[in-house]
């Protein structure tokens, strides 16, 4: 397919663009058909009659006070949601020691059954441990006792410094709690192991539990009235363990 | 004065004027509808394709930008349609096979005579024949130089090849269609005596 005649006539193609003559390509003359003209017109026509700039978008005057206030309300919501959360949680661990103390307290009649005990664990694995879990709340528990407690160094209860109504009162509050003190105590038997009960009552008195350890020194010292207390569990009331008391 | 240019039309269209539209469809009408008459050898066919043609274009309106010709952008579109409507009807059987007598379908010049009429008719018959046994690749890039007007670099742009292959299948397509005609009326454009000797055994390889 090479060679200077097939050259020229391509070009020669290449120039005119038809292998026909002139004449012959007037002959050939192919044109669409009047209707179809007509169709394409007016489907033109019709784009850009119906493809006039499309309206933007507009939100109504009203969406924007709406959304404010819907984002408002969400918003308090949530707080609202997550300050009830708190406070649930607060109360949840305000009444876990209660909680405790009635199980021990529903301890002791299986525990009775022993004749002879043997010594209790270290107590302050079973002692109530919510005070050191949320010191709010023991430091809110101190200032109610200090209250009512007469001489604020002495760690004993001085009745006669407040009025009697008050000291009824204060004294009946802290009743149920004395009780369920004393029976967990008794269930984890720190009343038969002198020096485990005075751990513990050292351990209340750190906790800032006054009158609850007061009320344990009591009951201590009233079964073990020879046994020497150290300054730490009394109070700061004897500074060195009490000499034993001669009966 | 001066034509305004394709891409300006097109841009004036897109911004509402369908009066640049109407330019730009005159302009283009009759090639266009030749090229996909040619191409499918069915008027039925053609129209349907011319149609959907310009519903691309006015589509892509918006779209539109003026980077290479408004014609190159036209038969683009012009050839992917036709190679998209055979792959949908698997024609392309049917298009080698189809050969619908167009030309037959054009209204005589009055001022022509009967025995020009025969003449033409046989011319015409031949290069329906001629064009029809052209494979479609080549015949794809003839219809495109011949009635688009396109330079062979936008025919390869178009058909998606190479400048060389699209000139080689060009050139190949030319001996054949002369081969054809060679013996017909001797009434040929320039060269065709030099072409006379065309072979029809010419082959291009690998297409």
């Amino acid at each position: 397919m090479s060679g200077p005649g097939r050259d020229e006539e391509f070009e020669a193609f290449l120039r005119q663009r038809s292998v026909l003559s002139s004449g012959q390509r007037v002959a050939q003359q192919i044109e669409p058909p009047e209707d179809l003209d007509d169709i394409v017109l007016s489907q033109a026509r019709q784009a850009i009659q119906s493809g006039r700039p499309v309206r933007v978008y507009r939100s109504p005057r009203w969406a924007l006070p709406v959304a404010l206030a819907a984002t408002l309300l969400l918003s308090m919501s949530i707080v609202l949601n997550v300050s009830l959360n708190a406070h649930r949680q607060s109360q949840v661990l305000r009444e876990a020691p209660l909680a405790k103390a009635d199980a021990a307290r529903a301890a002791p009649p299986a525990r009775a059954a022993p004749p002879a005990p043997p010594a209790p664990p270290a107590p302050a694995l079973e002692m109530p441990r919510i005070p050191a879990s949320t010191p709010a709340l023991a430091a809110r528990e101190a200032s109610r006792e200090a209250k009512v407690t007469a001489a604020p160094g002495s760690g004993e209860l001085a009745a006669g410094s407040l009025s009697a109504p008050a000291a009824e009162a204060g004294a009946a509050a802290r009743e149920p709690e004395m009780q369920s003190l004393n029976s967990f105590a008794a269930a984890a038997g720190l009343e038969q192991d002198p020096k485990a009960w005075l751990q513990w009552i050292t351990a209340l008195r750190a906790q800032g539990r006054t009158a609850a350890a007061d009320a344990q020194l009591r009951r201590l010292r009233a079964a073990y009235p020879d046994f020497p207390v150290p300054a730490a569990a009394a109070g700061g009331t004897s500074s060195a363990p009490s000499a034993p008391r001669s009966q | 004065m001066e034509p305004e240019d394709d891409g300006e039309l097109m841009l004036r269209y897109a911004r509402g004027d369908m009066r640049a539209f109407e330019s730009l469809y005159r302009r283009h009408r009759n090639a266009l509808y030749r090229y996909l008459v040619r191409q499918s050898r069915s008027t039925e066919t053609a129209n349907d394709l011319f149609q959907e043609v310009w519903s691309k274009v006015i589509a892509s309106r918006e779209r539109y930008e003026p980077r290479a010709q408004f014609r190159t952008f036209l038969y683009r579109i012009a050839h992917n349609a036709f190679i998209d409507h055979c792959r949908r009807a698997s024609v392309r059987n049917e298009v080698d096979g189809g050969d619908t007598d167009w030309e037959a379908m054009l209204p005589a010049s009055d001022q022509d005579r009967p025995d020009t009429r025969a003449e033409q008719a046989e011319l015409a018959a031949r290069y329906r024949a001629a064009l029809a046994a052209l494979p479609p690749e080549q015949r794809d890039v003839f219809l495109l130089y011949e009635e688009s007007g396109l330079t062979l670099d936008e025919i390869a742009s178009v058909s998606a090849v190479g400048m060389e292959t699209a000139k080689s299948r060009l050139r190949y397509a030319v001996a054949k269609l002369r081969s054809a005609l060679s013996g017909a009326t001797g009434n040929f454009a320039a060269g065709s005596a030099a072409g006379s000797a065309a072979g029809s055994a010419v082959e291009e390889p690998g297409i």
